[in-house]
């Protein structure tokens, strides 16, 4: 099939040029911007979220003190400096930074849990 | 154009048509059922669930089912059975013949070291307190004459023991609180997810069309940044005992809460981390914490018998897996 | 050879119009939720005749079909097919009459076809990003973008195969290539 044959023209070959180069770019856009994963941690009491702060935004050291925890959130991870509980396991347990991590303080009912802002996890569940 | 031509294009544009919808198929397939999650606290630690496929309020009634067990095994819960048991010597329970039948064999074959009855030593020793200290020899040895598994008897739905002696169902709980949430979902009708119960995973069904296994990460004894490895599976129990959950450093030596209910010390078999995967969960649960106490070589046997596979770490280092798993460790 | 009358325009366009409620329903039945791309948008099969039917008759004509089409969506699976349909037709009918006037001077029936093939996904994109309200939707973009390629190829031969040997026929005569019949009802 040749292209005279088919009454192909120039302004098709420019259209499918555009076409061809706009997907390619939206294809490799996200390619380009994340170099690490982005994380976001979520702050819940009894169950139920109160606070979700995406970490990648952060560009200092940010502390949340929720129900007798105090948390203390970075851009690449959390941990909790102190608590007002008894056996301070939450502390103890020092630093999370992957996604499906969480640290939990049992007495104030609190959970910090870090989960992957595109939530794609190459994993369904952590075993500690 | 000849009608050949015209063919031949039809032809190969009819083909495209098939592979792109043939293409589409699969990748439908693969799209997850709609996924909820819940996560809470309950038997003092973090309980979790990612169901798919699920009906409206699943995950909730999943942490019920969870706190429903607290109720009944939790030695520290005034009422339950264990409570009783512990407080009176005999109590009548559904729950505990059955729970004891299963772990009978595992306190027997591991020569006493692993023993529910190992309540007076756990709260001399005083982990998940902040009263965890190295108690004197005296003491230890006081306790541990309480502790005797034989002294725990079933006859019925009647469970007794001995005068003195305190049960402690702590390495077995969060197993079973697995199954009975697993067995919950799975009447419930929900298609499939994973459970995570203070770090004892369930895993069952089939999160979209293909049903390809699930991945659990297994945490890294040592290493904040990272994981020890990953293990694949389509429907089973995973649960890890390791000397990081509860310890103290004194001297220093690490004391850790796995107890050797036969020396009334921490287990000190070289080992820093034990992953036990099986088909059930109460069953994970208590082999990880068998093999933990006895080391690798002694739990072969044991985990052939119970038909589970594990992962052992050393405390320098070394990994070795036993039995019928896909492990991958992690390499970064 | 006698110039279509224009009953015999209305029927042609009529059987026009069920083939694509039938290309539609087609689509609809295998596919009805194309992974990679937004719930509710289609792959742009049934877009062919929209196409075709503005090539042959003219810029109306395929105005019409869109809308027969959005119609029979709306009818037969709801509002939110209704509208999704209806923007993807109207797009893809604009981009067409558009670019008539330029078929055969600047731009083939190839170059045609992927436009309006583009046209009609890109309507059916930010229809559905204005329904959930979501700009999330938009990364959809570069799936819808890429079967667009495919399916604006399979029009666009089609249309560069079919339209001179209907040209040949003297039937549609005063189409040139470029140039749509007349409408003189």
């Amino acid at each position: 099939m040749k292209a005279e044959r088919l009454g192909l023209r120039p302004g098709d070959a420019v259209i499918y040029a555009v076409l061809v180069l706009l997907c390619a770019a939206l294809f490799l856009l996200p390619l380009l911007q994340k170099g690490n994963e982005s994380l976001t941690a979520v702050i819940t009491l009894n169950g139920e979220a109160v606070e979700t702060v995406d970490l990648s935004a952060l560009r200092e050291e940010e502390t949340r003190t929720v129900h007798g925890c105090e948390i203390v959130l970075t851009n690449t991870g959390v941990r909790v400096a102190a608590a007002d509980c008894p056996d301070r396991l939450c502390v103890k347990t020092g630093e999370i930074t992957r996604a499906g991590e969480a640290i939990a303080c049992v007495p104030n009912r609190v959970v910090v849990t870090l989960r992957r802002a595109d939530r794609k996890e190459p994993y369904d569940g952590v075993a500690w | 154009m000849t009608r050949k031509r015209i063919l031949s294009f039809a032809a190969v544009a009819l083909l495209a048509a098939a592979a792109v919808c043939a293409l589409l198929f699969v990748q439908k397939r693969s799209r997850p059922y709609p996924m909820t999650e819940k996560t809470g606290i309950a038997m003092d630690t973090i309980v979790g669930c990612k169901l798919y496929g699920a009906p409206a309020g699943a995950e909730a009634a999943a942490l019920n089912v969870v706190s429903s067990l607290e109720n009944a095994i939790s030695r520290f819960r005034k009422g339950s059975d264990v409570w009783t048991l512990n407080e009176t010597g005999s109590v009548k329970s559904t729950l505990l013949p059955a729970l004891l039948a299963q772990c009978r064999p595992l306190e027997e074959q591991s020569g006493g070291a692993f023993d529910l009855t190992v309540g007076p030593l756990s709260t001399l020793w005083g982990f998940g307190t902040d009263d965890a200290r190295l108690p004197a020899q005296s003491e230890i040895d006081r306790a541990k004459a309480a502790v005797d598994y034989t002294g725990l008897a079933a006859d019925g739905s009647t469970v007794t023991v001995r005068e003195g002696q305190q049960v402690d169902l702590g390495s077995v709980g969060k197993g079973l609180a697995c199954d009975m949430v697993k067995q919950y979902l799975q009447s419930a009708g929900v298609k499939g997810g994973v459970v995570s119960v203070g770090g004892s995973i369930c895993v069952f069904g089939k999160k979209n069309d293909k049903g390809e296994p699930w991945t659990v990460a297994v945490k890294h004894p040592r290493e904040e940044n990272r994981f020890l490895g990953y293990v694949k599976l389509k429907e089973g129990f995973v649960s890890t005992s390791g000397d990081y959950e509860q310890y103290f450093e004194q001297g220093g030596k690490r004391y850790c809460h796995l107890l050797d209910a036969t020396t009334g010390y921490p287990a000190e078999s070289g080992l820093c981390s034990v992953t036990v995967v099986c088909q059930n969960g109460m069953l994970s649960d208590a082999l990880s914490t068998v093999c933990f106490l006895l080391g690798k070589e002694k739990s072969e046997p044991i985990l052939q018998s119970c038909d589970a596979a594990a992962v052992f770490v050393t405390v320098d280092g070394g990994v070795s897996a036993f039995g019928d798993l896909d492990f991958t460790p992690d390499e970064s | 050879m006698k110039k279509m009358n224009p009953a015999q325009k209305a029927a042609l366009l009529g059987v026009f119009g069920a083939l694509a409620l039938a290309l539609s329903f087609l689509e609809n039945t295998l596919l009805p939720a194309v992974p990679l791309l937004p719930p509710g948008a289609k792959l742009g099969l049934s877009n062919l005749v929209t196409v075709v039917c503005g090539a042959l008759f003219g810029p109306p004509a395929a105005f019409c079909i869109a809308v027969l089409k959005a119609l029979f969506a709306f009818v037969t699976r709801g509002v939110t097919a209704g509208l999704m349909s209806l923007a993807g037709g109207l797009l893809s009918a604009a981009a067409l009459s558009l670019l008539l006037k330029s078929i055969g001077k600047t731009v083939s029936y190839l170059g045609l076809g992927v436009l309006c093939a583009a046209a009609h996904n890109l309507g059916q994109l930010l229809m559905s990003v204005c329904l959930t309200g979501s700009p999330a939707l938009l990364s959809y973009g570069k799936y819808l973008l890429l079967f667009a390629l495919f399916t604006g190829t399979l029009t666009g031969l089609m249309l560069c195969v079919l339209v001179p040997r209907l040209q040949k026929s003297g039937r549609f005569s005063s189409i040139k290539i470029g140039q749509p019949e007349e409408q003189n009802q």
